[in-house]
């Protein structure tokens, strides 16, 4: 270590910079290069035309619209469903005993040891049975599955981390139980919460094994309509503007994340 | 006017016994300290009074009416936790609030008592602060003040400033004192510190494995301890085995008065009630070591048979360590079958 990251030349510390601007910080300049270039041709370095022919063509298209729309109604409602569902499982895996809980938490983390292709591909033909194929219904559900593990374990362990002493003091000054959850246990493990909320809707809005397996074709997703694009017609522009409009829900979740659980966790004093 | 009464209470942890039933009487405005080393059952038994155990059987009286099933919320009473337990997601006045505002209270009422109980405990500037912008010294006062502004009927305290430094610990002590005094509110403190017990209390109970050992004042349970358990645990005592015979018994060159049968008994001398006479070398007992403690002494004195005296002696008395000394005892208590027979004052 020592020998490696000397003042005079720090191979390891470069070597890492290089590989992250080659691999990340390149493909996403050239993508957004891409979405605001009329004209690029071999040798020159930046676009040799810009402009934003291709953000209207591609927001002139209704199936744009209608995917944007698809993926915002899927990603709200599943966050909204597993909210409902986790929030109190995960409540109650933290603060009450009953039988069975250590295995259902490991149920949760052997779903994701096996390949999820294979095992979204058995859930579809399940579905097909049921009809659930090609519906929203059938989409919301394989979401929820994904997301059961993160919106259980993340909350469980936020409610675990509540002193129990705090919540006592709560109950001495006069609160009943679900004074107690909603004023002290609650606010204390919003942050967890939220993250674990702004990763759901992230997560769910980008999926596409599961939203191309049980949803395709009648429901289609931003993300499903980018790959079908990039495949159909090689108009560099189309995936490249479409990629710029994805980004746009990460950036608000990671900035609101930044205002939610950063700035707030900080004045709440997590120091306590 | 408020009182306190457990009527055999007791308490078990699946097979575990952590409260062997007992009875206790609190008067109305007194402070009683629950001392007991850690595991003797003083927080499970504080604990009940809060509401947050269910006892496994007996009475909590408060004021004659049981409340030994009523939940914590509906319980007359306030506890304020070793961890301060202050929400951390609240201000300084939020917390304080919190009980009022949960009944219903209008917001000028609650802001006006909150300042009255912050003013009490001296925090009345820091009403908009948040917990982690306070010392741990000022976190415990809000604790207090959450509590104080409920105006309950009996203020629980368990080990309240076990986390804070001597000093602090020793004004904070005094301070409650004070409140507790002028509000005139019923007490129970529990505490693993013997100096805070002795120094606040109206009564002492002492607690060792889920049972009471004594109930008494400061001064009754340190000079008429009446088990070997409360003699040890209170302040430094010389604890000596020594064998009765024919009405006396001789233990570190000592011949104690001891009017009982013959037999095995235990005879327990504070330090500071031992004198040493100068003595012929090789006569009565060795010094061995001297601790100066400022105002006094610790000495420990071999004597022929082996045995060490403890001896406590103001700073001022000539000592000189190697040198031979007779003690002398002023009063001596004896136990047998853990509980004291025979007990020598002459004051």
């Amino acid at each position: 270590m020592i020998f490696l990251s000397t003042r005079r030349f720090d191979f390891f510390g470069y070597g890492i910079l290089l590989f992250l601007i080659f691999f990340i910080v390149l493909p996403v300049l050239t993508v957004f290069l891409w979405a605001f270039a009329e004209q690029w041709f071999y040798p020159a370095v930046l676009p040799t035309k810009w402009g934003f022919r291709f953000w209207s063509l591609v927001l002139a298209r209704p199936d744009v619209w209608s995917a944007l729309i698809t993926s915002v109604e899927l990603s709200l409602t599943v966050t909204a469903l597993s909210a409902v569902i986790c929030l109190p499982a995960a409540y109650a895996f933290a603060r009450m005993e009953f039988p069975g809980k250590s295995m259902f938490m490991m149920s949760f983390l052997m779903a994701n040891a096996f390949p999820r292709f294979a095992l979204i591909i058995s859930i579809a033909v399940l579905f097909l049975s049921l009809d659930l194929v090609g519906t929203f219904t059938g989409v919301v559900i394989i979401q929820l599955l994904n997301t059961l593990l993160l919106m259980i374990w993340l909350p469980t362990a936020a409610f675990r981390a509540v002193s129990r002493e705090m919540e006592e003091a709560a109950r001495d000054v006069g609160a009943s139980a679900w004074q107690v959850f909603r004023y002290v246990t609650l606010p204390q493990a919003f942050p967890t919460i939220a993250a674990a909320l702004l990763m759901t809707f992230v997560w769910t809005f980008y999926e596409t094994e599961g939203a191309w397996l049980v949803g395709a074709p009648r429901i289609r997703t931003m993300p499903l309509l980018m790959m079908q694009m990039i495949n159909n017609q090689l108009v560099v522009q189309y995936g490249a503007v479409l990629s710029v409009m994805l980004w746009v829900p990460s950036l608000a979740a990671i900035l609101m994340a930044r205002r939610i659980i950063g700035g707030d966790a900080f004045a709440k004093g997590l120091g306590g | 006017m408020s009182t306190l009464e457990l009527e055999n209470v007791s308490k078990q942890f699946g097979a575990v016994s952590a409260l062997e039933p007992l009875a206790l009487r609190i008067a109305d405005g007194e402070l009683v300290c629950l001392l007991g080393p850690s595991g003797s059952g003083k927080s499970t038994l504080l604990r009940i009074i809060g509401g947050f155990e269910m006892p496994s059987g007996g009475k909590v009286l408060i004021d004659g009416a049981d409340v030994a099933r009523t939940p914590p919320e509906k319980r007359p009473t306030a506890m304020v936790f070793q961890s301060h337990a202050l929400w951390s997601h609240m201000t300084v006045e939020g917390n304080v609030g919190f009980g009022l505002k949960l009944r219903g209270m209008k917001k000028p009422d609650i802001t006006a008592k909150v300042g009255a109980a912050l003013n009490m405990v001296g925090l009345g500037d820091y009403g908009t602060r948040h917990p982690a912008q306070l010392s741990g010294g000022q976190r415990q006062r809000v604790a207090i003040a959450r509590c104080l502004v409920l105006e309950p009927k009996i203020l629980l305290m368990d080990e309240p400033f076990a986390s804070l430094d001597q000093h602090l610990r020793d004004r904070l002590r005094e301070e409650v004192r004070q409140i507790q005094k002028k509000l005139g509110i019923t007490t129970v403190f529990v505490t693993h510190g013997q100096d805070e017990a002795l120094s606040i209390a109206d009564r002492i109970v002492v607690m060792s494995m889920g049972r009471i050992e004594q109930v008494g004042t400061p001064a009754e349970i340190y000079t008429h301890p009446e088990t070997p358990f409360v003699a040890g645990f209170i302040g430094d005592m010389n604890m000596m085995k020594a064998t009765v015979q024919n009405g006396a018994a001789s233990t570190g060159g000592i011949r104690f008065e001891a009017p009982i049968a013959d037999g095995e008994a235990l005879i327990a001398v504070r330090p500071e009630d031992v004198t040493l006479i100068p003595s012929q070398d090789g006569e009565g007992a060795r010094v061995r070591r001297i601790v100066n403690y400022g105002a006094v002494l610790k000495i420990e004195a071999e004597a022929a048979d082996g045995a060490v005296w403890k001896v406590q002696t103001l700073k001022d008395v000539p000592v000189t360590e190697g040198a031979y000394y007779r003690p002398a005892v002023s009063r001596h208590i004896i136990f047998r079958d853990d509980r004291a027979v025979h007990r020598v004052d002459p004051s």
